[in-house]
């Protein structure tokens, strides 16, 4: 039966997620930005909204729609700071992979650290690409004696310094796997990226996998192949709910601007060329966000959800784009400089766009 | 708790309509040529085909509700270029509904109306209409006088809901609408208006010199409930759009599974064929459309038709219409030129759900007015 309505619990985690982006979140996002560091306080608050806790938690397994109350609170973390909201997503990501995949060991080994007070990390990579130092192999993995072994490297890694464990996504033998890496692995070598478009805040880096070995009791369900099309499918959930709430975050700071810069004795928003690219951010937020939880109610009652999670995030990327970049528009120079968010809201929707497989919802 | 799942009975409703879409679609192009004659209430085929309207108002009660469903429907016969039974849609009776009286409603309701408020001088300003109703004192009849272009059912219908300016001695000027049923003397129906597409749908102009209607004949009803009968059809325009692009795209992507390329779901933009990446944003676009359509269906099943939402749904629709086939052609080459496939038609027929029942600007104005809080006297 079709429904658009919210259940009361996630309305209220909708709803508290919200008011903390904007008492919290927003305000410091700028300084986040120059500083390339997230402050402690605004991860703090996120961190104790508890959305990773609950994923670790062993009740997770009876929780009603969880992708969907992700979704909804990523949304408004992203409307407050899309970097934070990456950071809770990448840990979102490796945990609810964990807690809905992994054997009942990898369970109990890996999911008690993120029941806690203080901000834990771990990622979910690619291993996408050749090695730095020898760009003419490309990425390798190979079966060994008792695992697997790994030649390559993941270009662009949130938080891999923070982070306990990366979740590796590999290729073997033509099928998917998602390898569990901790981060103090022999081999594992991270390199700080000095440096990025945007979403500054989350130390990105690069890391390599020079021929490390990972036992079979790390491989995510132990016994046989993860589905990784499952990790994937709430990567592009959780991209869609982040590029929502950032798209959200432009369109409710240029439409009261726009009423109130007067240009040619009145105000812009009565010009259509103003008024309608306003028009249109209003339809492409709505639909975006219904995509993203469409497809997070399909991925809460089936294995996976490939196609709506997929057009959710492509839909999503495209209308972000373009409505970050009519933001910047309407303001003019003004959406050019330092002192507004446009260009960074602008710089951190290219960014967000291309980061499939990175996060979780 | 949000949900987008069919029951088993929308399941079941939907997919019967589309077997039956598949039945109808060899007559899609009878009309090429053929601009003057009217759909036939049903094909030979229909014999045999359980009616889905009629299903779905006995089971309504097992389905995500009758607006979304009915909207769903048409997408479906739209799907097909040409309905297997036709279900006609039109805006004179929806205002019959919202705006007449009951006894008004009774004389009608099973007639088709169609809706006369587009002239020469314009239509998506209902101010410039130059149609006048006078009243005449002695007769107490409404005399109508003026010119209607692009009505559709304008052949096919029994009567016309008439928008018109309002002459009364005792009165101010005022639009008002009036039912002019066919046969009335003075009322004209034109010739069948050559088009570059849904050349099935019958449109003419219409003329009054004359016309006598009679009091009972006037449906009173304030001006702003008559065009809040456009909230509840702009969404199911929409469902329009998205069944002539779904099958554009399904065409589509047949065409390209030939030529070894599919879609994939999963690999990057950068890495799939361009013809693949393309369709996947426009498969994006069609979903993203699809939401707004039910979702104002959904909207109108709770507490009535919303303005706004059914002016997104119309928004969304009627450009992706138009960027679906033109991107279609575009992808498949020369091929799609020809009127042996589907996507010529498929191209000029999509191009109407921009244009009427508002154009895509007019929505624009709509939505932008409610978000920034400004009159239509602020932002016109
Ligand atoms: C096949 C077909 C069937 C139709 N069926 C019916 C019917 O049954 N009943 C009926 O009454 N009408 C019907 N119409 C008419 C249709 O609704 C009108 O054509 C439509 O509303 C546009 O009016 P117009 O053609 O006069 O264009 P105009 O109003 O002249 O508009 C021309 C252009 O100006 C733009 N524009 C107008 N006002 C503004 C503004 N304020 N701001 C920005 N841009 C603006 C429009 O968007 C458009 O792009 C039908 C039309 C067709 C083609």
């Amino acid at each position: 039966m079709i429904s658009f309505e919210l259940s009361e619990e996630q309305e209220i985690a909708r709803s508290a997620a919200s008011g903390l982006a904007r008492s919290t979140l927003a305000p410091a996002a700028r300084a986040a930005d120059e500083a390339a560091q997230i402050p402690s306080s605004a991860l703090n608050g996120a961190w104790a909204l508890g959305i990773v806790q609950a994923v670790a938690d062993p009740a997770f397994r009876t929780m009603e729609q969880p992708t969907v109350l992700n979704a909804l609170v990523l949304e408004e973390l992203a409307a407050g700071d899309a970097t934070v909201a990456a950071a809770i997503a990448a840990s979102v990501g490796f945990a609810k992979a964990v807690a809905e995949q992994g054997s009942d060991r990898q369970r109990a080994e890996l999911l008690p650290p993120f029941v806690s007070d203080v901000p834990r990390f771990a990622a979910v990579v690619e291993l996408d690409g050749p090695l730095a130092d020898d760009t003419a192999a490309n990425a390798s993995v190979t079966r060994v004696a008792d695992g697997f072994r790994l030649r390559g490297g993941a270009t662009m890694v949130l938080l891999a310094k923070p982070s306990t464990h990366l979740l590796t996504l590999v290729k073997c033998d033509g099928r998917d796997e998602a390898l569990i890496v901790p981060l103090d692995t022999d081999g594992v070598r991270v390199s700080k990226i000095h440096g990025t478009l945007g979403l500054r805040g989350l130390d990105w880096a690069s890391v390599a996998f020079n021929g490390v070995t990972v036992p079979a009791s790390m491989r995510l369900g132990e016994t046989a192949s993860a589905n990784v099309q499952r990790i994937r499918d709430a990567s592009r959930i959780a991209l869609c709910a982040m590029l929502s709430g950032l798209s959200r975050a432009v369109f409710d700071f240029a439409l009261p601007y726009s009423k109130t810069r007067i240009v040619h004795g009145e105000a812009i928003a009565r010009k259509q060329a103003i008024a309608f690219k306003l028009a249109d951010m209003h339809v492409a937020i709505d639909a975006m966000r219904w995509m993203g939880l469409k497809a997070a109610a399909e991925l809460d009652r089936s294995p996976e959800a490939p196609r709506s999670a997929r057009l959710a995030q492509l839909y999503a990327s495209d209308a972000a784009m373009r409505i970050a970049d009519e933001g910047v528009q309407v303001f003019g120079g003004h959406g050019f400089v330092r002192d507004l968010p446009l260009e960074m809201w602008y710089r951190n929707a290219r960014s967000l766009s291309v980061l499939d497989g990175l996060v979780g919802a | 708790m949000i949900s987008f799942e069919f029951t088993e009975r929308d399941r079941q409703l939907i997919e019967e309509a589309r077997r039956q879409a598949k039945l109808a679609a060899k007559y899609a192009r009878d009309f090429e040529d053929a601009e003057d004659s009217l759909l036939p209430h049903a094909y030979p085929e229909a014999d045999g085909c359980p009616d889905v309207r009629a299903l779905l108002e006995a089971f309504v009660q097992e389905t995500s509700g009758h607006k979304i469903i009915n909207a769903l429907l048409y997408l479906e016969d739209w799907y097909g270029g040409v309905p297997l039974r036709e279900h006609r849609y039109s805006l004179g009776n929806t205002v019959l509904k919202i705006a007449g009286t009951a006894e008004q409603y009774d004389r009608w309701h099973d007639r088709t109306i169609a809706i006369g408020l587009t002239e020469p001088v314009g239509g998506s300003d209902p101010a410039s209409v130059r149609t006048t109703a006078r009243f005449d004192p002695v007769s107490r009849n409404w005399i109508i006088n003026g010119e209607k272009i692009f009505i559709t059912y304008a052949e096919g219908c029994d009567a016309v809901l008439v928008l018109a300016r309002v002459l009364h001695p005792d009165q101010p000027q005022r639009l008002s609408t009036f039912i002019v049923e066919k046969g009335t003397p003075g009322f004209n129906v034109g010739p069948q208006i050559r088009k570059m597409g849904i050349r099935w749908e019958d449109t003419a102009a219409l003329s009054f010199a004359d016309c006598s209607v009679p009091a009972f004949n006037h449906v009173d009803g304030d001006l702003k409930k008559t065009l809040q009968s456009f909230s509840e059809s702009r969404p199911v325009v929409a469902a329009y759009a998205l069944g002539v692009s779904r099958a554009a795209l399904d065409y589509t992507w047949i065409q390209l599974g030939n030529a070894g390329v599919e879609p994939d779901y999963n690999a990057r933009l950068a890495t799939q064929p361009m013809a693949a990446a393309r369709l996947l944003s426009l498969e994006a676009e069609w979903e993203a459309t699809w939401l707004t359509v039910v979702r104002a269906k959904w909207i109108e099943q709770r507490e009535g038709p919303g303005k706004v939402e059914s002016s997104m749904a119309k928004a969304m629709g009627g450009m992706l219409a138009r960027r679906v086939t033109q991107a279609c052609i575009d992808v498949l080459g020369a091929a799609g030129l020809s009127a042996a496939g589907p996507l010529e038609k498929l191209f000029r027929d999509a191009r109407i759900f921009d244009i009427y029942e508002g154009t895509g600007e007019i929505q624009r104005l709509i939505i932008a007015r409610h978000i920034l809080g400004y009159s239509p006297k602020e932002l016109n």
